[in-house]
């Protein structure tokens, strides 16, 4: 009688499903990306940057650079468990098609390797190869973050020479309409892979003197042509899928103050065409065009750091004439993302477009056009951190932090890994 | 010679007495009564004196003749009541044949409080603690028997109702921090209705619960009809209660919104009061009070939150507005600014209705009861209620001599109108606490209903608040203006809940009795939450419906054995199959992006969510139960059971534990029966395990649609809307902003308890003095513990078997009647008791595991501290222990000369569990009079006081009233370095800190990084009850006798209460019943209580 009343397959959920597809997994990390780098990481890195300033509550303590080690815990938690441990379930079990072509495998790579060089980026040295394993690894180890831009570099190359296989070998399953970013579109995602082969080595180029060459190498063999070709993920109208800024705005109004920074102050005096796109200079409150629309964008890899990418890269090259081709494309580039009017672009351009022939001030120049293009982005703080253009002053004591704190959740549960010294001031491997 | 003596022995009500034990005087022969009062006994010649006696019955000694019937009446012997009580399974025993501690609450100990039975146990039970939530009406209330042994799974008791176990979980529709406070279903009884609690404190008492009662039981008994001889008795209870806020936090009243101490109102928009001394302000250029009454209704706030004249909207700057300025700004002639106590004028009285009438009676074969019975409460909190309408029939019938049966059912209809509170935007706490003093959330308006105070006359049905507006520039405020919340953000629910049980019971032979039992518990929970365009939850709107079906049927076959094996040993062997099933569905729409105002239907929701769950469980399990009494002074019990739980895995589903108690009467020794000192002797003794199985779906890994938050927005919800239309996706375990992702293990074993008991019973003087004193020690091991795990494995946690708590602790009862006079009495209840809890192995590189709180302040169980530890930060101290002041000029303001936070790791800030708990009740009785007042006292436990915290950071707080004054920190003087290495300075702090804004909305203030000056003793001293009641003398009834009895009292709850916290009343909770206890962030206020009771028969 108990055998048939207590029948164990009761206890199977009906409520979630034990397996998915690739495709069910592919746009919840890319929004989870989108997201995850557009609060945060955004929020944080561009008050750092002086993009932004906390003015009330928890942001006016940030920014005094006054964090509690929990504060970090809700982004690596989002970019480990929500984002990476789907791209890994994607990268192993996505079924190969013809050839070994493996679409979803390929895009979960890239967006593995954005994601693991931008945690490394913010945090040093962090979990990778040991990573992901559920019960088998309860405390992974720390990899060295050299090591992750190796492993990062191998994975763009992977992916990019897998999808290159498509042309030959068509008749595998492929993304569509799950893939919000680019459609489905193989050849987007290339591109991407190809940026950010060359984002990779210009982080490392102060100390790496082939990496220029390698950076400028990537592009040429197919980066993006134009805006259209953007990482970006958008958002929707619906309260639920609103973009991170908007919802940041409309629960935590008053958090933060946009037209009192560096950033701001600077672009104002400029008379900077771009501002009034991007702030409401009457409410002083982001933009409803841009980050402040429910249905907005979040640009994480775009056309114009490719092109300051590539302006950087020559200047180190000591080629100045292609480096000026290329800041002037960025700027301009910059001025269509955000909605700027030619006419306007192109006044601005004519003031501030011709790169200096002095070698220094042509740095800072190319340095802090991307300063300005690359605004909420994640990667403004990492530049920053690495040429020190634009000159900021610390906002509270002697240094602007350098760093995320490691969260407290490794302090707590990986505490024989984790170097819990470090505070917000140590600088990570390529920016010693 | 001997002859036999025949008769039956019956109450003073006429019902038959069974198990009343005869006894020969003079001699040890004797017997009992069966089960319908009637003995037999052969005596030695013709005449004997025997004694009758029988627990809750005056003893009684009555001459026999041989060969005579002799039928006895007992009469009641209410000092004695107490001895016998209900344990598990319903069955009856005498308290002096238990090997384990057992405490019974009669049923009119609970009528002094109403609204929820767990509230109304408040300081009667050692050992028991019950911490109440807000004083909003319908609120949970949390119960804990001797502390927490669960370290994330549910600690509280199982409640048993005539034998079936009921439902008492609390169900939320939003998160525990934040949103309306829920009941626990518990709530839903009618405390007329409940005849005696029985309070199963250990796993000796609660072996044959087994799964579920692991955290002991509340064994309820309901009323029920007795034989009247056919007459029915009428019974009518009613009371009306007025309620009001007893504590607040303070408040500073002297400073105006603002920052750096200038004056920025709404349209900045300033929230905190951080602004000028209120005396230097006044409203420009304007002579008259714009709030003056006998000013025509031409003032009010703009949507830029200053007070301008109605025309005026649209230019503050214009002559004629009323603008706040300095006093010594060339405008500044106008009136004084007014200062507004918003938080005292929101409260209101409140007012409850309780009002019951039960029918009963019956003859020698039926007896019935119906009783009916409703509440209507008005909360302090204008608007908030919460009614309760419960109908139950009882019956009894009595077929044939073997045969007998009893049935029971309850209907109960509950719910009401809640308001939210605690931490969330939307809700009454943050609006109403950290609104300025230069700004009235009323706006002039005398009714709370008055759309003026909420809403701006734009005609788009903006909301007026002093928090501005939100990021859509215009409608939405950052908190809501309470009075929008209280009108517009009302959460209804209702509750229809059907449950009862029936009992057959058939004694097929003199000693075999067989019965069945089945029952069940079923209801349907409905609940909506609206939150209306503009609300600062989500501007857009939003509409949660929420809806539980829940269901727990419950079958029992019993056989009991019963032998008089010798003249000194009884035996009865009880057998029980035991069936259990518990389902549960829960649909959970929720509505998005409201097309128009104040139309809370799905179908205003362009963009609609929905959760659907359904969860099941079953378990079986056989038990086997032996008693044996050696001499009426021996009691020996044990007892196994095997469970079967479909929560766990196929292959390790089935477990089995045992029990075993021994109680030794040793005052029945002939050395000690006698003694004039000596009434009662008792030694106890035990030990109990206990299993328990895994929560439902547990076993397997699947994926969740995705869901995630980042702790400061409310996140992404898949289906994800796309500007080509709707997609889904999903991931590895649900993720939370919490990083709460859990991966199932597919092999799960069933955890453990252990449980030791050592007691001694004593009574004194012929009873007058009786203590019972019980030490207990159990451990937990090999819990189902979702372990927290670093999310770098992919997921925020892993159930495994991991974790161990040991709790030991004493209880001690006291009662005690110092004087006993024909027109006086005086008794006195004191109970005690403290428990220790423990937090052993967690999981190997697992100290800490969060079981609810915020960011910086988590209720948590931490390796090697007791339950309850909040986890947070200090301030830096050097080896010594002193605090290390910043030494370092260019750290600059509210850092130089201020402490330092430590946060290279958070630590134990206290645990919310108390030192100890009392309970002192002393009734008093003179004539008619009868007074009685029960103090009930909390030491130790800390809170974390978020609520200071916060207001600290606004401006808000009475303690910012220093700003500007200095201070020495006590310390020595040091900093970090880039390290994260102390750098000592070599001497005492010697900088002179100005205390400021600089330092409370920094390291100083509840939003910065340390949670160490906001954790406050929570313990008390209350007045839990005081009542007064008058009987009439039913002489003075009138001529009629149709009136039987009338009592006419008055009771109060709460009158009084000492306390160190500063928040509301320590005895509050943010989150209710559940295990984060100990926080407190903008809880609601709790209430104390008056009320004027009627109690009449008929």
């Amino acid at each position: 009688c108990s055998k048939a009343f207590v029948d164990p397959d009761i206890n199977k959920d009906p409520n979630n499903p034990v397996s998915v597809s690739s495709s069910a997994l592919l746009p919840s990390a890319e929004v989870a990306m989108g997201y995850t780098f557009g609060s945060d990481f955004s929020r944080f890195g561009s008050m750092f940057a002086q993009q932004i300033t906390g003015v009330d509550r928890q942001f006016e303590a940030y920014n005094s650079y006054i964090f509690s080690t929990q504060d970090f815990d809700n982004c690596w938690s989002l970019v480990y468990s929500s984002i990476m441990k789907n791209l890994q379930l994607m990268i192993v079990n996505s079924p190969k098609g013809n050839g070994g072509y493996n679409p979803y495998s390929s895009i979960a790579k890239i967006l593995m390797a954005y994601s693991i060089t931008t945690v490394s980026d913010y945090w040093g040295d962090v979990p990778y190869s040991e990573a992901f394993n559920g019960l088998d690894k309860l405390q992974p180890k720390y990899d060295k973050q050299q090591d992750i831009y190796t492993a990062a570099q191998k994975l763009l190359a992977d992916a990019v020479a897998n999808l290159a296989l498509r042309q030959a070998l068509p008749g595998t399953v492929e993304p569509g309409a799950d893939d919000i970013v680019f459609g489905g579109d193989i050849n987007k995602w290339m591109q991407l892979g190809r940026v950010l082969q060359a984002r990779l080595y210009i982080h490392v180029s102060k100390f790496d003197n082939t990496a220029p060459q390698k950076a400028l190498d990537a592009i040429a063999a197919g980066g993006f042509s134009s805006n259209d070709d953007n990482f970006q993920v958008a958002f929707g109208s619906a309260a639920t899928s609103n973009a991170p800024y908007y919802q940041f705005e409309t629960g935590r109004g008053g958090y933060l103050a946009y037209d009192i920074s560096y950033w701001s102050t600077t672009l104002q005096a400029n008379n900077d065409p771009r501002y009034p796109r991007l702030i409401d200079v009457s409410g002083g409150g982001l933009n409803k065009n841009y980050y402040f629309n429910p249905a907005g964008s979040v640009p994480l890899t775009t056309y114009p750091e490719q092109l300051f990418i590539q302006a950087e890269a020559y200047w180190r090259l000591g080629n100045l004439p292609q480096a000026a081709i290329a800041y002037q494309a960025g700027i301009a580039a910059s001025m269509k993302q955000y909605g700027v009017a030619d006419a306007d672009a192109a006044t601005y351009i004519a003031a501030n477009g011709t790169l200096s022939n002095v070698a220094a001030t042509a740095f800072t120049q190319i340095m802090t056009q991307k300063y300005f293009a690359m605004y909420l982005n994640p990667e403004v703080f990492t530049d920053w951190r690495r040429t020190g253009v634009p000159s900021l002053t610390p906002i509270a004591g002697t240094q602007i932090p350098r760093r995320f704190l490691y969260p407290q959740q490794e302090l707590s549960y990986n505490a024989p890994n984790v170097n819990s010294k470090l505070g917000l001031y140590s600088k990570v491997w390529w920016d010693q | 010679q001997q002859q036999l003596v025949a008769g039956k022995v019956t109450g003073s009500d006429g019902a038959p007495l069974p198990l009343v034990t005869i006894q020969i005087k003079g001699t040890t022969k004797g017997t009992t009564t069966d089960a319908n009062g009637n003995y037999k006994l052969s005596i030695d010649g013709n005449s004997a004196v025997l004694i009758f006696r029988s627990v809750g019955y005056q003893n009684k000694e009555v001459a026999a003749t041989g060969g005579s019937a002799l039928n006895v009446i007992l009469l009641a012997d209410n000092k004695n009541l107490e001895e016998v009580v209900v344990t598990a399974l319903g069955i009856k025993r005498e308290k002096k044949s238990l090997g384990y501690s057992v405490q019974e609450v009669k049923g009119d100990q609970l009528m002094n409080n109403k609204d929820n039975v767990i509230s109304a146990m408040s300081g009667k039970v050692a050992g028991v603690q019950v911490t109440n939530s807000t004083g909003m009406p319908g609120s949970s209330s949390n119960i804990i028997i001797r502390g927490n042994q669960s370290i994330s799974g549910n600690n509280q008791p199982l409640f048993v109702i005539d034998g079936i176990p009921i439902d008492n979980s609390v169900n939320s529709t939003e998160s525990n921090l934040q949103g309306v406070q829920n009941s626990n279903r518990a709530i839903d009884l009618n405390p007329d209705d409940i005849a005696s609690m029985s309070v199963l404190k250990g796993p000796a008492a609660t072996a044959l619960y087994g799964i579920g009662a692991s955290n002991g039981a509340i064994i309820i008994t309901t009323k029920k009809g007795s034989n009247t001889a056919g007459k029915m008795n009428v019974s009518v209870n009613s009371s009306v209660t007025w309620s009001q806020v007893n504590k607040l936090p303070e408040f500073q009243t002297k400073y105006a919104q603002g920052s750096n101490g200038m004056y920025m109102g709404a349209d900045v928009p300033a929230t905190r009061s951080w602004g000028p001394d209120v005396k230097n302000l006044t409203y420009y250029n304007n002579t008259s009070d714009p709030n003056d009454p006998n000013n025509p209704g031409n003032y009010l706030w703009s949507y830029l939150g200053n007070l301008t004249y109605l025309n005026d909207v649209t230019d503050p700057s214009k002559p004629g507005s009323t603008t706040i300025v300095g006093h010594k700004d060339p405008h500044g002639t106008g009136a004084p600014v007014r200062v507004y106590d918003n938080v005292k004028d929101f409260f209101v009285t409140g007012h409850t209705y309780d009002n019951s009438v039960a029918l009963s009676g019956g003859n020698d074969k039926t007896s019935y009861r119906l009783s009916l019975s409703n509440q209507k409460n008005n909360g302090v909190v204008p608007l908030s209620t919460f009614n309760k309408t419960t109908v139950r029939l009882s019956a009894d019938s009595k077929m044939t001599d073997k045969l007998s049966s009893s049935a029971t059912i309850a209907y109960i209809n509950s719910g009401g109108t809640r308001i939210p509170q605690g931490g969330g935007v939307s809700g009454i706490g943050l609006g109403l606490y950290r609104t300025p003093i230069t700004f009235d959330n009323k706006n002039g308006a005398t009714s709370p209903t008055d759309p003026r105070a909420y809403i701006l006359p734009d005609g788009q049905g903006s909301q007026r608040a002093f928090s501005g507006f939100g990021g859509d520039g215009v409608h939405t405020p950052v908190f809501d203006n309470p009075y929008w919340s209280i009108n517009n953000e009302q959460f209804k629910d209702e509750v229809n809940r059907v449950m009862g049980s029936a009992t057959i019971s058939y004694d097929a032979f003199k000693w075999l009795n067989i019965s069945y039992r089945v029952g069940g518990d079923i209801y349907s929970d409905r609940r909506k939450q609206p939150y209306p365009l503009y609300s600062a939850i989500q501007p857009t709107g939003m509409i949660m419906e929420d809806q539980y079906l829940n269901r727990i049927l419950n079958s029992d076959l019993f056989l009991t054995f019963h032998k008089q094996l010798n003249r000194d040993l009884d035996m009865t062997f009880m057998y029980d199959n035991n069936l259990y099933s518990f389902y549960k569905e829960n649909i959970a729409p929720t509505g998005n992006n409201l097309t128009f105002q104040n139309f809370n239907n799905l179908s205003n929701a362009v963009n609609i969510l929905a959760f659907e769950g359904v969860f099941k469980q079953r378990r079986a399990s056989n038990i086997g139960d032996l008693r044996l009494a050696y001499k009426d002074q021996l009691f020996l019990h044990a007892s196994g059971r095997v469970d079967k739980s479909s929560t766990l895995p196929r292959d390790n589903n089935t477990f089995f534990y045992p029990s075993i108690d021994l109680g030794w009467v040793f005052s029945e020794l002939n050395a000690l029966k006698n003694s004039n000192v000596l009434s009662f002797g008792k030694v106890r003794v035990s030990y109990a395990e206990v299993g328990n199985d895994a929560p439902i779906y547990y076993l397997y890994p699947n994926y969740v649609s995705a869901f995630f938050a980042d702790g400061f927005t409310s996140g992404i919800t898949f289906p994800f809307a796309t500007a080509n239309g709707n997609i889904g996706g999903f991931m590895a375990n649900g993720t939370t902003s919490s990083g709460g992702s859990r991966l199932n293990n597919p092999n799960l074993k069933p955890e453990r308890i252990k449980q030791f008991e050592a007691g001694v019973e004593l009574k004194f003087l012929k009873n007058r003095i009786g203590v019972d004193v019980a030490y207990y020690r159990k451990k937990s091991i090999d819990q189902i513990l979702a372990v927290p795990v670093s999310s770098t494995t992919g997921f925020g946690s892993i159930v495994l078997n991991a974790g161990e708590i040991t709790n030991h602790g004493v209880e001690v009862q006291i009662n005690a009647t110092p004087i006993k006079a024909r027109n006086f009495s005086w008794d006195i209840m004191i109970n005690w008791a403290a428990n220790r809890s423990l937090v052993g192995e967690l999981y190997p590189g697992v100290d800490q595991v969060g079981l609810g709180g915020y960011t910086g302040a988590v209720a948590s169980a931490m390796k090697g501290q007791p339950y309850g530890a909040i986890f947070g930060n200090k301030y830096l101290r050097d080896a010594q222990g002193n605090m290390v002041i910043e030494d370092r000029p260019s750290e600059g303001a509210g850092k130089y000369g201020f402490p330092i936070p430590d946060l290279s790791k958070s630590v134990s800030l206290g645990s919310f569990n108390p030192d100890w708990i009392s309970g002192i009740g002393n009734t008093f009785s003179y004539k008619n009079f009868s007074l009685y007042a029960l103090v009930d006292i909390k030491k130790g436990g800390v809170m974390w006081n978020g609520t200071r915290g916060a207001l600290v950071t606004y401006g808000r707080a009475k303690e910012t009233e220093n700003r500007g004054s200095t201070t020495v920190f006590k310390g020595v003087a040091g900093h970090l370095d880039d390290n994260g290495n102390t750098v000592l300075a070599g001497k005492s702090n010697d900088v002179t800190a100005v205390l400021g804004q600089a330092w409370y909305t920094g390291n100083g203030g509840g939003f910065g990084p340390v949670a160490e000056p906001f954790i406050e003793d929570a313990g008390y001293v209350r007045l839990r009850e005081v009542s007064l009641f008058y009987k009439f003398n039913p002489k003075l009834l009138g001529a009629t006798k149709f009136i039987k009895g009338l009592e006419i009292g008055f009771v109060g709850r709460n009158l009084w209460l000492h306390t160190k916290y500063t928040g509301v009343d320590p005895d509050g909770s943010l989150t209710g019943a559940g295990n984060a206890q100990g926080l407190d962030y903008f809880t609601a206020p709790s209430t104390k209580n008056y009320s004027l009771q009627l109690k009449l028969s008929l």
